[in-house]
């Protein structure tokens, strides 16, 4: 015996069913992480008060590290938490021992694998889609140098082992795109991109310029600027939105005039290995950038600054980690010895933006590639 | 009864459509943030110079000499005159403690000049011999001297070519 089927109920079903996807797809908004996970806009760098930090320790690198924290930890107020990603809990207790007495909390994230200590480059911060609901840490698709670099392949898991560590705070999802964390900076309106984004993903993750903006504009909920020329360094090196439609551009010759008045070479002992980079391509890729984000519309002022000729180690005042809170702006900036005329001017730069600077020093790390902003990464801010 | 089996039956219907719609169509191919590190989407990296194109095939070596070859293709139906430039860097080894990687340096450079007629392709082969031996992996870098550029390692060429003698192999 067969059984009929009825055609009514097959036609009626395959339609509710339908209907119910057009309702439920645009929810998946495909923005780098699984079907179903919400995300707001890319923390901004300039905008709320600090809630949430994440750095790393490596015991084996606190000779970078250490002064860095040291200056950070002690002008943290109470309200911020420092989630510390350690390898083991032995490395936390390295830290807490030289924390000694702070007021913000250290909260240990034990991840079990080796780390490097730059936290910045792992993971972009994505606000959540509403209140209450979880940050999503964004991590890109793949780690420069992981093959060969068993640190940076752990670092690849980070984001992971965080939103593990943090249970529904916080989640973690992969994008499609390569790239560092610290190759952006943003503020409430835009975030800036430096073309090692295109480099890195086009002809392997997007075909064309037009498709990388597409997608990053997707996934970060915010105006992206893809700066055409730029120095080849992450941007938070050379950059940085200060609020009010403003941003801070470097700029290396007003930086060697300060550090080397006499023109006898005197800034290239604070640049190994190769000395100060006083080349006009240098500075016409700085000078790009400033007039790029002009003709975006912002406000640009120029900070003095003075990068290396290697191309990576720079003396700059821009990698910075920025807190609004009780009508306050503060600026905790490096600053780095030998540099004073340097270190002065930034600060009278940042003064006269409005904002309240407290130095920490950034000597032992520079000559690393990364500053202060490139050890801490924000999490979460109120 | 009967029209509660139906209603069931309706709702069986549409949730199986549902699940299978959502399966084909949402977005977002990435996945969840504890695998692995994913390979490249686009295999076989192409330059786009005006209405050309060149494609860069291979890097399989021959003789224990690195062989890089560039097809440049005319799609279009009048003959087009085209160059672009080839480049290989060789990385730099890191310092242990770095945040990034050191630019890679320049060792060689050759430029491809292509007179195309209508619909023709032409094969450009080339054995670069580097100024001087990386520490690291090697780069190539396709550009058309201005802005547009791609870069890719000579090991995720090396292994597409690999991929493509197997697939060739096999058919």
């Amino acid at each position: 015996m067969t059984r009929r089927v009825r055609p009514l109920p097959v036609i009626l079903g395959v339609v509710l069913g339908l209907a119910a996807a057009a309702v439920v797809l645009p929810m998946l908004d495909g923005r780098g992480g699984p079907p179903g996970l919400h995300a707001g806009p890319l923390l901004s760098d300039c905008d709320g008060r600090l809630r949430d930090l994440v750095i790393h320790h490596v015991p084996e690198s606190a000779d970078i590290t250490a002064g860095v924290y040291d200056g950070l930890l002690r002008h943290l107020p109470a309200d911020v938490t420092v989630h510390v990603v350690c390898a083991d809990a032995a490395a936390f207790d390295d830290l807490a021992g030289r924390a000694g007495t702070v007021q913000c909390t250290l909260a240990p994230v034990v991840v079990g694998h080796p780390i490097t200590t730059w936290s910045r480059d792992r993971w972009l911060a994505l606000e959540s889609a509403q209140p209450g609901g979880p940050t999503v840490l964004l991590a890109p698709r793949g780690e420069d140098g992981a093959d060969a670099w068993p640190e940076r392949r752990g670092d690849e898991r980070v984001a992971a082992d965080l939103a593990a560590a943090l249970g529904r705070s916080v989640t973690a999802a992969r994008s499609d795109l390569y790239f560092d964390g610290g190759d952006f900076v943003a503020d409430n309106e835009t975030v800036f991109v430096t073309p090692a984004v295109l480099r890195r993903n086009l002809q392997r993750t997007v075909e064309t310029r037009e498709e990388l903006i597409e997608h990053l504009s997707a996934a970060l909920g915010r105006r992206v600027v893809l700066l055409d020329e730029a120095p080849d360094h992450h941007a938070g090196m050379f950059m940085m939105p200060v609020g009010d439609r403003t941003v801070l551009v470097g700029d290396p010759a007003a930086g060697l005039r300060l550090m080397d008045p006499e023109g006898d070479g005197a800034a290239d002992a604070l640049l190994p290995p190769e000395g100060a980079d006083t080349s006009a391509e240098t500075q016409r890729r700085f000078d790009a950038v400033a007039r790029q984000c002009h003709e975006e519309g912002y406000r640009v002022v120029r900070i003095p600054m003075a990068p290396g000729r290697d191309g990576r180690t720079y003396l700059t005042h821009v990698n910075v980690i920025l807190d609004g809170r009780d009508g306050r702006r503060v600026v905790t900036m490096p600053v780095f010895r030998g540099a004073d005329a340097l270190n002065d001017a930034a600060e009278r730069t940042w003064r006269n933006l409005g904002w309240e600077v407290r130095r920490v020093d950034c000597t032992a790390c520079y000559p690393h590639f990364g500053s202060l902003r490139c050890l801490v990464n924000v999490l979460r801010r109120g | 009864m009967q029209r509660f089996k139906g209603i069931l039956t309706v709702l069986g219907i549409a949730a199986g459509t549902m699940a299978v719609a959502l399966a084909l169509l949402a977005p977002g191919s990435a996945g969840a943030v504890g695998q692995g590190a994913l390979t490249p989407l686009i295999a076989q990296p192409t330059l786009k110079v005006g209405e050309c194109t060149f494609t860069l095939e291979s890097a399989e070596p021959t003789d224990g000499k690195m062989q890089l070859r560039v097809k440049a293709a005319n799609p279009t139906d009048k003959p087009l005159d085209v160059s672009a430039w080839l480049r290989l860097s060789a990385s730099q080894k890191t310092p242990p403690h770095s945040r990034m990687m050191l630019p890679p340096r320049q060792v060689w450079a050759e430029k491809c000049v292509a007179g195309l007629d209508a619909g023709e392709t032409k094969t450009f082969t080339f054995t670069p011999v580097p100024e001087s031996a990386g520490q690291g992996p090697m780069i190539a870098t396709l550009s058309d001297g201005n802005s547009a550029a791609f870069t890719v390692s000579l090991s995720t060429l090396q292994r597409v070519a690999r991929q493509v003698q197997t697939a060739q192999v096999g058919r």
